[in-house]
């Protein structure tokens, strides 16, 4: 086998070992992209009666847009993850290692080597993503949703400058942080801002209004007449091009010295300085106070982390737990409160489908008032209606939706068969509810704790040891 | 007593000729903090000229003294005062560009991990020639030349730390730099890989470049440098051939190995007082500390007309080892 790379090979080929395999593996990324997306729609579809239908209508629909608004969300997301994991292929921190010393050194113009990477990286994540889309649209077919093309462009172009952006920017981050660790922050942090700018721009409401985009022409959330994001974006990304070229220009022509390991050679007591010939005063380089101060907190961070998640969801495991187990006559109480799952829409709109209701428990004593949504028991069957006549002991109640013939829920009760006043609900909670009994909610409420239970210590050792690699490098 | 060597002044015309690295009082920004003392440079009065062509070592008592030379030497850190000239031409103090003519080994991450050896140095190699099959080839057989056709198809990513070093001297190697400047002291060579450094040598030496290590393996001087310098406490305490080195320093004569070995050291003691003796594990080391008495002849007959058969007598070859070791104990009791 003759080996003939070029830059331009090497950087398509990634993080992998072969040309080919890479091609391979980024057909397989874009599909598993797709098949996420699509098995993220199915998870979003048993949540379809919750509050998340009300706050996401554009993702819970059984549309084309809805499967390919899903991919472009959990694409992004994902291939910040893979630009995370393969940071030390796809970024300039090659340069930092000294990578690109040895090939300048070789005859290599940095300057090829810049335009090169650009485009290189965009190539794959353009290949990646147009995969991912194409099999995610593939999938909805069978699906039979209605078929509209008129979003699929702007849907693509959308992904696309998503992707764009937090690419430039991370390749940019990557030439200024000095430790990979600061970088990955760095870039977590970056497509936060990205998601807040697009809400502060109005993209975000016009790019999930489909109606909106069918309406007017497919380019139109990218018009500056619309909103301003697409102009940012294209601002963003041009300064981050020109930092990128100059600044990676710049550093390819010096040797990135490592991280100062000098704590080792030293004996106690002794420290290393370096001075200022202008102004004649030390600055300390031995940073070990620091490093096992940063090392201290890094522990502690991930320890607390680990704790509190497990904890969380074995407290919300418990809570689940508890609501499933609740029986008529046999209502688990906490702290004088009844906790139940709405499943009807028959108190719509003050209780909606799949709200987590509160009760407060009563008893025979206290004083009811009309008006009051109430529970009760009738032949062993729980009740949730409203007080709509008080006659002495006897209370009228009814339900105050109706889906076919009004009237045939009024009912005429005893004040002994009321036992609980409604108080309040909340409405995300009841859909965490709904999601933790789905599939993919026991996975992540029960199977995942348990993983990082058994696993605590390797967990740790890995951070641990990332932590230390970053400090190598 | 030993005292500093002396720097010696070559002319500036020989030394434009053929001088790959020229320093003169030279000492580093970096200083050391002690409570109770003033800070002192971390390298003082640094004087050094390394001829073009010449395989160095650069050796001492800690590992970063010996890494900040060299650092300095590569033009990568700046220093504080004093003059440093890198194959003719003076080195700005604070500037730590790419020289063309330096080639720097500093850290074994340089290489892409998901190549193979082979393939890596294709790909660095890929602007030197148009003729991809016959550089393969080319390269493929200096790979088993030097010994490491072994490794020529492993992953870059499995290779030990000491390998990868050894990829990137021979990526350096075929660069049209003059310098290279080696500096991981902290690496271990095994014999194999110590082989393939004097194969590498060997090259080195026909194409005329110059070599610089920084190491604490005395192996690997005695074996690839020819000239060694020393740095104790941040000061060059020694520089010159290697051979002189090990004669200079490394005062064992003989190792007598005898089952009355504390009879016999007190034999010796009386009939050959000059000489310092030690025991260990029923071994006698001879040390000679004056420069005349250097004769393991006259100690063996001293070892006879005792009436001892010693198990074993061996005439020390002179080692760096030996040597390094000697050096350190003298300046710590000097200190």
């Amino acid at each position: 086998m003759i080996y003939k790379n070029s830059y331009f090979k090497k950087e398509m080929r990634q993080a992998y070992i072969e040309n080919h395999i890479s091609t391979k593996r980024k057909l397989a990324f874009g599909a598993f992209l797709g098949f996420i997306a699509f098995a993220v729609h199915f998870v979003l579809q048993t949540l379809i009666q919750s509050v998340i239908t009300d706050v996401f209508p554009h993702i819970m629909q059984t549309t084309y847009f809805s499967t390919l608004f899903t991919y472009i969300t959990v694409s992004f997301l994902l291939y910040i993850l893979y630009f995370i994991v393969y940071y030390e292929y796809l970024s300039f921190v090659e340069i930092r290692k000294n990578r690109w010393y040895l090939l300048v050194k070789m005859g290599y113009s940095a300057k090829n080597m810049i335009f090169t990477k650009i485009i290189a990286l965009f190539s794959s994540f353009i290949f990646i993503y147009t995969t991912g889309f194409a099999v995610t649209f593939i999938m909805t077919v069978f699906l039979k949703y209605p078929f509209t093309t008129g979003y699929l462009p702007t849907l693509y172009v959308a992904g696309i400058i998503d992707i764009a952006v937090i690419t430039f920017v991370a390749t940019t981050i990557s030439l200024f942080s000095s430790q990979t660790s600061n970088a990955r922050y760095a870039i977590f942090f970056s497509s936060v801002l990205l998601y807040i700018l697009k809400i502060v721009t109005d993209y975000r409401r016009i790019i999930t209004s489909q109606n909106l985009i069918l309406l007017e022409d497919f380019l139109m959330p990218f018009c500056s007449s619309a909103s301003p994001y697409f102009m940012i974006i294209v601002i963003i990304i041009t300064v981050c091009f020109a930092m990128c070229f100059f600044r990676a220009k710049n550093i390819a022509k010096y040797y990135t010295l490592p991280f100062e390991s000098i704590n080792q050679e030293l004996s106690p007591g002794k420290r290393i300085a370096r001075i200022n010939e202008r102004t004649g005063k030390f600055y300390l380089l031995d940073s070990r106070d620091i490093a096992k101060i940063r090392s201290k907190i890094f522990d502690i961070a991930t320890t607390s982390l680990l704790i509190a998640f497990v904890c969380a969801t074995v407290i919300f495991n418990i809570f689940i737990i508890l609501i499933s187990t609740s029986q008529p006559g046999k209502e688990v109480t906490i702290r004088g409160v009844i906790p139940y799952v709405f499943k009807s829409e028959t108190m719509y709109p003050e209780i909606e489908m799949n709200d987590l209701a509160y009760f407060r428990r009563v008893d025979e004593t206290e004083k009811l008032e009309l008006g009051w949504v109430v529970l009760f028991r009738e032949k062993n069957i729980e009740y949730i209606e409203r007080i709509t006549k008080i006659d002495g002991d006897t209370f009228t109640v009814d339900i105050d939706n109706y889906p076919n013939e009004p009237g045939t829920m009024i009912k005429e009760v005893d004040r002994t068969q009321i036992y609980g006043v409604y108080s309040h609900r909340n409405r995300w909670l009841g859909a965490l509810i709904l999601f933790a009994n789905t599939i993919a909610g026991r996975m992540l409420f029960l199977f995942i704790p348990v993983l990082i239970l058994f696993f605590y210590k390797p967990i740790k050792t890995f951070f641990q040891k990332s932590s230390k690699l970053t400090e190598n490098d | 007593m030993i005292k500093e060597q002396p720097f010696t002044e070559i002319s500036d015309q020989n030394r434009k000729l053929s001088s790959a690295v020229y320093m003169e009082k030279l000492s580093s920004v970096e200083h050391y903090l002690e409570i109770g003392h003033n800070p002192r440079p971390v390298l003082q009065s640094i004087s050094i000229e390394i001829m073009k062509g010449e395989i160095w070592a650069i050796t001492g008592n800690n590992k970063y003294e010996m890494k900040l030379l060299l650092e300095i030497m590569a033009n990568i850190k700046p220093y504080y005062n004093g003059r440093c000239v890198l194959m003719e031409r003076g080195m700005m103090r604070h500037k730590r560009v790419i020289l063309p003519h330096i080639f720097y080994i500093g850290n074994t991450n340089m290489a892409y991990n998901n190549m193979n050896v082979l393939e890596y140095l294709m790909f660095s190699t890929a602007n030197s020639s148009s003729d991809v099959v016959s550089q393969q080839e080319r390269i493929f057989e200096q790979l088993i030349s030097f010994g490491l056709g072994n490794i020529s198809l492993t992953p870059i990513s499995t290779l030990t730390p000491e390998y990868k070093a050894l990829v990137l001297l021979i990526v350096a190697i075929y660069s049209l730099s003059q310098l290279l400047v080696f500096n991981l002291p902290a690496l271990v060579f095994n014999e194999a890989q110590v082989t393939a450094l004097i194969n590498i040598k060997k090259y080195i030496r026909s194409s005329e470049q110059t070599l610089v290590i920084s190491t604490l393996d005395p192996l690997l001087i005695e074996r690839i440098c020819d000239h060694t310098a020393f740095l104790y406490n941040g000061k060059l305490i020694f520089q010159g051939t290697t051979e002189e080195f090990r004669y200079k320093y490394d005062r064992i004569v003989l190792t007598i190995k005898d089952k009355n070995a504390q009879n016999l050291k007190e034999r010796l003691i009386n009939a050959l007082p000059l000489y310092k003796y030690d025991i260990q594990d029923q071994v006698i080391t001879v040390r000679n500390y004056s420069a005349d008495n250097n004769n393991a002849r006259q100690i063996y007959e001293e070892v006879v007309a005792a009436g001892f058969a010693p198990d074993k007598i061996r005439i020390n070859p002179k080692t760096v080892k030996n040597a390094c070791e000697e050096i350190i104990k003298q300046y710590d009791l000097q200190e």
